[in-house]
């Protein structure tokens, strides 16, 4: 049975065993590999996707159970030539290391910050909590967020 | 010539591939294989020690999917970083938990996986020697009983028995500083769990035979190391392996070897 779901926009169908995961008809069947596969058990969020506007681990949602869905992944958070203000403060504070854990990282924290945009500093780690980056660059990560809004709440 | 630079050295150039891992489109090595790709898991001994008495991998090798297996017979000879001491696969005798007993190639990872299940192993069991204090004692069973015939890449360290290797550090004059009236020494032992780090991306490899050499593109810290040993074990010229690094997902040392 096909599934027919909204991906980055676009109508796109998957045929294939229901049971395949999110994260592997994103990255094998449309080859769309922004999206990380870490833990597979939804512990990392490197393959935090956009499901009907909530972020999600992608590891966890079998292909099955979205027909319908409107998927945003990292490659269709915005454009390639206009990356949104989040991924520009990421940029321009050098707060990127490896890399892997930026994806899930701009998706988790890039919907956090559509439901709190003046976030306290202990409120933009809570956010992080389903985010592992094995650099270690937590708090360059969360100085980059604070800095979208003016300083009054960011300590 | 003037000393004098005319601008200040710049060091906080921004990184040229940040914007790339922001938006998701930098490649890592597991990113690089696509539907053309086989996939490939390693079967590993379960046991510390023991004495290998059959791999049947005949089983394995009908499961779907499979398109290859490759045992010690595949990787013949010993290899490692100062002395070559490490096989590639066991081959008669299992040294260490973990130790590769058979590589296999599927079209997909679940197949692969479900072929690993399908390796017969027969051991025997050895005394294993698990801690650096008992294998220095005197009288415990040698791990390489030939270490003797080892070649040694590396020519100086001490070795001998169960030392593959001995290095020392000897930096000023110690017994003078902790001779010192104003110097209290503080002796203790300490002991630690064995480190390892886990980096994001694990150790991940796309090899092919493309353009009359081998390619393989690997998340490594080591490119010249993956080359030379590979180089070896196939038994072709260093130049018939070329070695490309993607954009690596976490090192750490780790992938130093």
């Amino acid at each position: 049975m096909p599934v027919n779901l909204t991906l980055n926009g676009e109508a796109r169908t998957f045929f294939g065993d229901l049971r395949t995961s999110l994260l592997d008809v994103l990255r094998q069947t449309f080859r769309l590999t922004g999206t990380k596969p870490v833990c597979g058990e939804g512990f990392c969020g490197a393959c935090i996707v956009h499901i009907d506007g909530v972020a999600v681990p992608s590891c966890l949602r079998p292909i099955g159970l979205l027909e319908g869905a409107c998927v945003t992944t990292i490659e269709g958070l915005a454009p390639l030539d206009a990356p949104n203000p989040l991924q520009l403060a990421f940029q321009d504070q050098d707060v990127v290391q490896c890399g892997m854990c930026f994806p899930g990282m701009v998706m988790a924290l890039s919907k956090f910050l559509q439901t709190n945009s003046t976030p306290s500093r202990s409120e933009v780690k809570a956010a992080m909590i389903g985010n592992i980056c094995r650099c270690t660059g937590y708090e360059r990560i969360v100085d980059a967020v604070l800095s979208l809004q003016s300083g009054e709440r960011a300590q | 010539m003037t000393a004098e630079p005319r601008h200040p050295a710049v060091m906080d150039y921004p990184r040229r591939d940040a914007r790339d891992k922001l938006q998701g489109r930098t490649r890592y090595a597991a990113d690089l294989g696509g539907l053309e790709t086989l996939h490939a898991v390693l079967v590993r001994a379960e046991v510390a020690s023991a004495h290998i008495l059959r791999v049947d991998v005949s089983r394995a090798r009908a499961m779907p999917g499979v398109r290859a297996i490759a045992t010690a017979g595949d990787g013949p000879g010993l290899h490692g970083i100062g002395i070559a001491d490490q096989p590639l696969f066991a081959d008669t005798v299992i040294r260490h938990y973990g130790e590769p007993i058979a590589a296999i190639a599927a079209d997909t990872l679940a197949q692969a996986q479900a072929a690993a299940r399908e390796v017969i192993l027969e051991t025997a069991p050895l005394p294993p020697v698990l801690t650096m204090a008992e294998a220095l004692t005197q009288g415990a069973r040698l791990i390489h009983p030939d270490w003797a015939t080892y070649e040694v890449l590396k020519e100086g360290a001490t070795r001998g028995g169960n030392i593959a290797w001995e290095a020392r550090v000897q930096r000023g004059d110690t017994n003078a500083a902790f001779g010192r009236s104003d110097v209290v020494v503080v002796e203790g032992t300490y002991e630690v769990g064995r480190q390892s780090h886990v980096a994001f991306e694990p150790r991940a490899v796309v090899a092919a035979f493309e353009d009359g050499r081998y390619h393989i593109q690997t998340s490594t810290q080591a490119p010249w190391t993956v080359r030379a040993v590979t180089a070896k074990v196939l038994g072709i010229a260093p130049s018939m392996v070329r070695v490309t690094v993607p954009a690596v997902g976490g090192g750490f040392r780790l992938k130093f070897d």
